[in-house]
């Protein structure tokens, strides 16, 4: 697929996908080399890590595996990541859409409308509804979304509203094609590209938010994501730093591949289709 | 009986600078086919009368009859039924095709969105490809991998597939270099004698509309200034503004001298409409009656309608500007 | 006769792609003379714009390069000047428009500002001067009210209004040739004839030359004193307007000049077409790029490019020559049964 051939050409690109595919894969691996539960206390607390064969990342002030923990982070966070990201996307490409192909009240109701949530300040807004509504994993994965919606929202619109006045619109108008169909099959298959590349980012947004949460203790309390592990570490960082570190820098190289990633995307799907 | 008979056509479009009023009171018809040229300068309406007959701007106000059917204000369902019958073709030939669309695809458009079936679609596209002129792997290529010219065969044989009985050029062959301009124009001239299509060939090209066109109709500020058939309106242009256009047009005789009167200024502002005869502020014989009363549009004897009041009808004399341009307040 | 304002000799400029150099404009000679106007003529993909970007030194840096030859402004040779020194000259010496007028003005500045900007590029003027000096530019290409301009921004004025500033900033500072690439393309025909009239106007006025390039010989016939053909980055033939018009020699003159449209009699039911398309920059062989399309192709074209040869003399306006194997033939025939 040229696809496929103009991303492993962009070194960017590259080196971001091929970090992604080492975070996936743990997480695909996990359950296999990490069978048992990673929560459970399985040795001696506070290993340093690289100094026991047994316990390659040592272990924590509890006693649980480290790289048990890790490995298996990475699967709860790219799921939240991803599912939140997913959330925004739908939708801020609907309202965006709507906002910028329909003119008069609706497209200026739904300009309104994303204008309102650019105004509300991200982390207020998350922690306001995470304390109203609870702290399970699917509230949380619709909180973070509902919260960044608004840019690519904006994007959409923006793209939206210039593939509009194309003439091939046009054509398309004057063999009786309806609104819908011109939306889905003819403005956002082109408009989507920059959008695309930006939702990648909003991945690497959406995983520094629940952990962000899951730092300051407000995320599910069920489920062990790289955040929570963060946290744990908060009260050790002084004696233990490795308890907060691993999974932090986890968390920095997770978001560095995924910028990667959208710059490499945005620039392997632009320029060429702009013409 | 004519295909497209329009009647004191309006379209007012509402923008954030006020109402733009792009046709006011046009009324012309089209028979079977036949080639109608509309010229006028950019903003004098005519890609909004173009739209507005293809339904892709509201008429505020006339009467649009295809075919004997009042498509005024028909509703989108009605439409549908009446779609096929009248295409346009588009003067930016690269952005007339969805860049993530084959040429095949975009072809096709039309016969799927009518209830074609895959393979007869298929089929047809490639009868389609042919009777354009563009080879037959074409069809799974990409828009920017043409040229202009190859472009504008692609949005030729797009709007034939359904056979329409009449087709909106709106300034076709513009962006064309010249040889391809020829070719071109040479395709349209064919599919026309093969097909039987009519043209309304919008241009502000006036040698082209002079080589295509059967009728010729010249518009300002959306109203029809001058209209005549082909033998008597080149011959003997009566409008003002018709001479003014023609004297325009760098001749290619290295030489001829240029007539030394210029048309001064630019088409003015639509949303504002002068009263009296649109082309007053520009006209080097504007008269008080030409400010305050709108000209009718009148038979001449050579065979014109034109709508001037200094126009002698009976005995087609027509003002002589005079050889010094009398300057003219700018717009 | 007076040394020529511009003087390019064997001028090639290639672009850079992936494969390496790609030589778009193939040894290019060209003369203009003080006060004369040269219209170079010919259809997208000749190389046309890319000349005329080399001579202003305005290629873009790492995509395209002059790969050789001399471009002598008066006495000095623009092509091997360092950048510095050939911005002091740009709008000085050499002054260029462009075709898409809107995109030729910055949205964001007022006229007056974009003005006195072209203005003290050169000329050192400020305040009430540089001001005067700015309404007197805009005086000079018929604007009208011009202090109201001034304080204008572009998106407000008409393709035909934004041609003329940028015509006024061309001249500020009084070059001695003025470049226009395709100033008219993008503008109506009687918007065009105003434009033309205006350039005509400054001609005179300030004794610049013009070198103006189109596809359109309607503006050719009416501007032009001397006519440079153009095919696939090569000049095919060169004459003055006249001998282009009534005796051009090179099959492609001939095809573009017979499917030229022009208003009046008479009235052919189909127009002339010139078979094929351009060759690709890259299929380009060593024969004659219009072999394929000619309908006068003989052997040779096809093993060699034609040289270019004089098909009449007239040291006065310069010399009708054309590049083409069967005009060369034509000619020597010609030549022979007047002469003997």
């Amino acid at each position: 697929m040229h696809f496929l051939r103009n991303f492993s050409r962009n070194p960017m690109a590259l080196t971001g996908g091929l970090l992604l595919l080492l975070v996936l894969l743990a997480a695909l691996v996990a359950p296999v080399i990490f069978p048992a539960d990673p929560l459970r206390i399985v040795g001696p607390a506070l290993i340093e890590p690289f100094t026991d064969g047994h316990y390659p990342l040592g272990t924590d002030g509890m006693g649980r595996d480290m790289l048990a923990m890790i490995i298996h982070g990475a699967g709860t966070t790219l799921a939240i990541g991803v599912s939140a990201a997913l959330t925004a996307l739908v939708i801020g490409v609907t309202i965006g859409a709507i906002a910028g192909y329909y003119g008069g009240w609706i497209g200026n109701l739904f300009g309104r409308l994303i204008e309102l949530f650019q105004t509300i300040p991200g982390i207020v807004f998350i922690l306001a509804l995470v304390s109203l509504f609870g702290a399970h994993m699917v509230l949380i994965v619709l909180i973070i979304g509902l919260v960044s919606w608004e840019s690519i929202a904006r994007l959409t619109r923006a793209e939206v509203m210039a593939w509009k006045k194309r003439d091939f619109i046009l054509a398309c108008r004057a063999t009786g094609m309806t609104d819908i169909g011109i939306i889905f099959g003819e403005i956002l298959p082109n408009a989507l590209a920059p959008v695309i590349a930006v939702s990648t980012l909003s991945i690497a947004g959406a995983i520094l938010a629940e952990s962000g949460l899951s730092f300051l203790g407000l995320g599910d309390p069920n489920i062990s994501t790289w955040g929570r592990l963060v946290g744990d570490g908060r009260n050790m960082i002084t004696s233990a730093w490795y308890i907060s570190a691993i999974p932090g820098v986890a968390i920095v190289v997770t978001v560095f591949a995924l910028s990667l990633v959208s710059d490499g995307l945005g620039e392997i799907l632009n320029p060429r289709l702009r013409r | 009986m004519s295909l497209l008979s329009i009647t004191n056509l309006e379209v007012h479009l509402p923008t954030g600078a006020g109402l733009v009023h792009a046709v006011n009171g046009l009324s012309f018809d089209i028979t079977e086919g036949e080639t109608i040229g509309l010229i006028g300068e950019s903003g004098c309406g005519k890609s909004t009368l173009g739209r507005a007959l293809l339904r892709l701007s509201p008429a505020t106000g006339g009467r649009i009859e295809l075919d004997g059917q009042d498509i005024t204000h028909l509703n989108a369902k009605a439409l549908k039924a009446v779609r096929p019958k009248i295409q346009m073709i588009f003067q930016d030939n690269a952005g007339a095709l969805n860049p993530r669309h084959t040429v095949g695809k975009s072809i096709g458009q039309p016969l799927r969105l009518t209830g074609w079936n895959a393979k007869d679609a298929k089929a047809r596209v490639h009868e389609l490809l042919a009777q354009v002129g563009l080879s037959k792997d074409a069809y799974d290529r990409y828009p920017n991998e043409f040229s202009g010219g190859q472009r504008q065969r692609v949005g030729i044989a797009r709007a034939i597939a359904l056979n329409p009985k009449l087709i909106v050029c709106d300034e076709p062959v513009s962006a064309l270099d010249p040889s391809v301009r020829a070719q071109i124009i040479n395709l349209l001239r064919d599919l026309q004698q093969r097909l039987g299509i009519s043209y309304l060939f919008i241009s502000h090209d006036l040698a082209v509309v002079e080589h295509i066109a059967d009728r010729v109709v010249v518009m300002y500020l959306g109203q029809v200034m001058e209209q005549g058939a082909r033998d008597t309106f080149w011959k003997q242009p009566l409008h003002p503004y018709t001479r003014a256009l023609l004297a325009a047009v760098p001749s290619a005789d290295p030489d001829t001298v240029r007539v030394k009167s210029v048309l001064q200024g630019e088409l003015p502002s639509n949303i504002n409409l002068p009263a009296g005869c649109p082309f007053q502020a520009r006209c080097p014989l504007a008269t008080e009656q030409c400010r305050t009363e709108k000209p009718a549009l009148r038979r001449a004897a050579s065979g014109n309608d034109v709508a001037c009041h200094l126009v002698d009808t009976a005995s087609d004399i027509h003002p002589q500007p005079t050889e010094e341009t009398i300057p003219c307040p700018a717009p | 006769m007076s040394r020529p304002v511009l003087d390019v000799r064997n001028l090639s400029t290639a672009v850079t792609t992936r494969k390496g150099d790609l030589t778009i404009v193939d040894d290019l000679n060209l003369k203009v003379k003080r006060g004369e106007t040269v219209a170079i003529i010919g259809e997208s993909g000749c190389g046309k714009s890319l000349a005329a970007l080399s001579l202003m030194r305005l290629l873009p840096k790492g995509r395209a390069r002059i790969r050789g030859g001399e471009i002598r402004l008066e006495d000095r040779d623009l092509a091997k000047l360092p950048d510095r020194d050939v911005a002091r000259l740009r709008g000085r010496d050499i002054a260029m428009i462009f075709q898409d007028p809107m995109s030729a003005l910055n949205p964001v500045m007022t006229i007056g500002r974009q003005i006195e900007e072209a203005i003290r590029a050169h000329v050192d003027l400020k305040g009430e001067a540089l001001r005067a000096r700015s309404i007197e530019l805009l005086k000079l290409v018929h604007i009208p009210d011009p202090e109201a301009r001034l304080k204008e921004y572009p998106h407000r004025l008409s393709g035909g209004m934004c041609q003329r500033i940028a015509i006024a900033m061309a001249i500020a500072c009084e070059p001695r040739l003025l470049i226009a690439d395709e100033p008219t393309t993008a503008l109506d025909v009687t918007i065009q004839a105003q434009v033309l009239q205006l350039l005509q106007e400054l001609k005179a006025r300030t004794g610049m030359a013009l070198l103006i390039i189109t596809h359109d010989f309607g503006v050719v016939a009416e501007m032009a004193d001397r006519v440079v053909v153009m095919y696939a980055g090569r000049k095919v033939e060169e004459g003055t307007v006249r001998e282009i018009f009534r005796d051009p020699r090179h099959p492609y003159t001939q095809g573009l000049l017979a499917l030229t449209l022009h208003p009046g009699p008479p009235k052919v039911d189909r127009l002339p077409e010139i078979r094929g398309v351009v060759p690709a920059y890259e299929a380009r062989g060593v024969g004659c790029p219009f072999a394929d399309r000619c309908d006068k192709v003989m052997e040779v074209c096809r093993r060699q490019a034609p040289a270019t040869i004089e098909v009449a003399q007239n040291s006065l306006n310069g010399n009708h020559e054309v590049a083409c194997w069967a005009a060369e033939l034509e000619s020597e025939r010609y030549v022979v049964t007047v002469d003997h």
